[in-house]
């Protein structure tokens, strides 16, 4: 079988239900066909109830410590997060991430709409940014610039005057 | 108890948190009423208990460690903030401090966990003298397999099967990411099995 991996990856998952109805159907597919994976979910199973079944009887520890309890009145409760727990949310891959993506989002809004410039000249950057991709980008093509015309050389600009020219024609009326 | 971690900040949704009669329980401890504690260990001391004895092996440390969960919690409970279920923040709690007592136990000598096993079992329902034998040796080959296994993978295969916490739950409990709690469920599932097998 080409995917035992794959599959016992999930089995784990599978049996928790944590799978997904498309994910659930894949194992249950290949489980039906394979021997060592079926093996495998089948000893999961079992050291799942082993373990479920592992539970002693409990001594009186309640009584022992209600003994052992010294008076007290109210305890001061904790309204603020302690600096542990500041330092575990800061410090959490999600927290990052989102911090990340802020800060990307920032600077990709610094670039478009740089407030230091007269405000035309933002829509100006705007337009060139996203004329870019129509026109010739040795980046974006496995063709070299000396394979091309002669008029491919120079950059297309007819995209850009094009966009001047519906601007034009919307904001016109 | 040194290393003891508070209710994370990020737990979300009301839906999550205790129940409203175990709040009441947990806002009467706070204000020092004993009988609310005395409510609130008898509802949780097998459980204290058995994940103690899951994580240690023997029923000595598992007391010990169960009833100074206890105690810590009648001094600290005001550090419950009722923003995670109170149930996770315990378990939290009686985990980190079994694998303090573990790391402590690991400085002063170097045997291997002893399965302390005198201990009398929960009942279970055996149909014949036949199933209870058996029921016994499983349990011994289990309780060497868990002895032998990583303390991560111990601590995680008991709070899942034993208590059956969902992965949410898990990750709170072990302060990492449902992702890892995935895989590291199936890494430990692993490892028993293999050390079962052998
Ligand atoms: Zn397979």
């Amino acid at each position: 079988m080409m995917n035992h991996r794959r599959i016992q990856n999930q089995l784990s998952a599978y049996l928790d239900s944590e799978l997904n109805p498309e994910e659930r159907a894949v194992v249950e597919a290949h489980l039906s066909i394979c021997d060592a994976c079926a093996q495998m979910m089948g000893d999961f199973q079992q050291n799942r109830q082993w373990i479920a079944a592992l539970e002693h009887e409990v001594p009186p520890i309640a009584d022992r410590v209600l003994a052992q309890l010294p008076d007290r009145g109210p305890v001061r409760r904790q309204f603020f997060p302690s600096f542990d727990e500041l330092r575990r949310w800061v410090f959490r891959p999600s927290t990052g991430a989102a911090a990340a993506a802020v800060t990307v989002c920032l600077i990709v809004a610094f670039i478009y709409f740089n407030p230091t410039r007269p405000p035309e000249d933002a829509l100006d950057l705007y337009l060139t940014v996203h004329t870019e991709h129509v026109a010739y980008n040795p980046l974006r093509s496995n063709v070299t610039a000396d394979s091309l015309g002669e008029d491919m050389k120079t950059p297309d600009t007819t995209a850009e005057d094009n966009t001047d020219f519906l601007l034009e024609v919307h904001l016109g009326d | 108890m040194e290393h003891v971690s508070i209710a994370p900040l990020y737990s979300r949704g009301a839906d999550r948190l205790s129940n409203p009669i175990e709040r009441e329980l947990v806002r009467r401890c706070q204000d020092g009423d004993k009988q609310a504690m005395d409510a609130l260990m008898r509802q949780y001391q097998h459980w204290v208990y058995n994940i103690a004895f899951g994580m240690l092996g023997n029923p000595e440390d598992a007391s010990d460690v169960a009833q100074d969960v206890f105690l810590w919690l009648w001094e600290n409970i005001g550090q419950f903030q009722f923003r995670s279920r109170f149930s996770t923040w315990l378990y939290r709690i009686v985990t980190n401090r079994c694998l303090n007592v573990k790391d402590r136990n690991k400085r002063h000598h170097t045997e291997p966990m002893e399965i302390l096993d005198s201990q009398p079992w929960v009942p279970v329902d055996t149909a014949s003298p036949e199933s209870a034998v058996l029921l016994a040796e499983q349990r011994e080959i289990l309780q060497r397999a868990l002895a032998k296994l990583k303390e991560d993978y111990r601590r995680i295969l008991i709070l899942r099967e034993m208590r059956n916490l969902s992965y949410d739950e898990l990750s709170e409990v072990l302060g990492c990411s449902v992702g890892r709690v995935k895989s590291r469920l199936y890494e430990a599932r692993k490892a028993l099995r293999k050390l079962i097998l052998t």
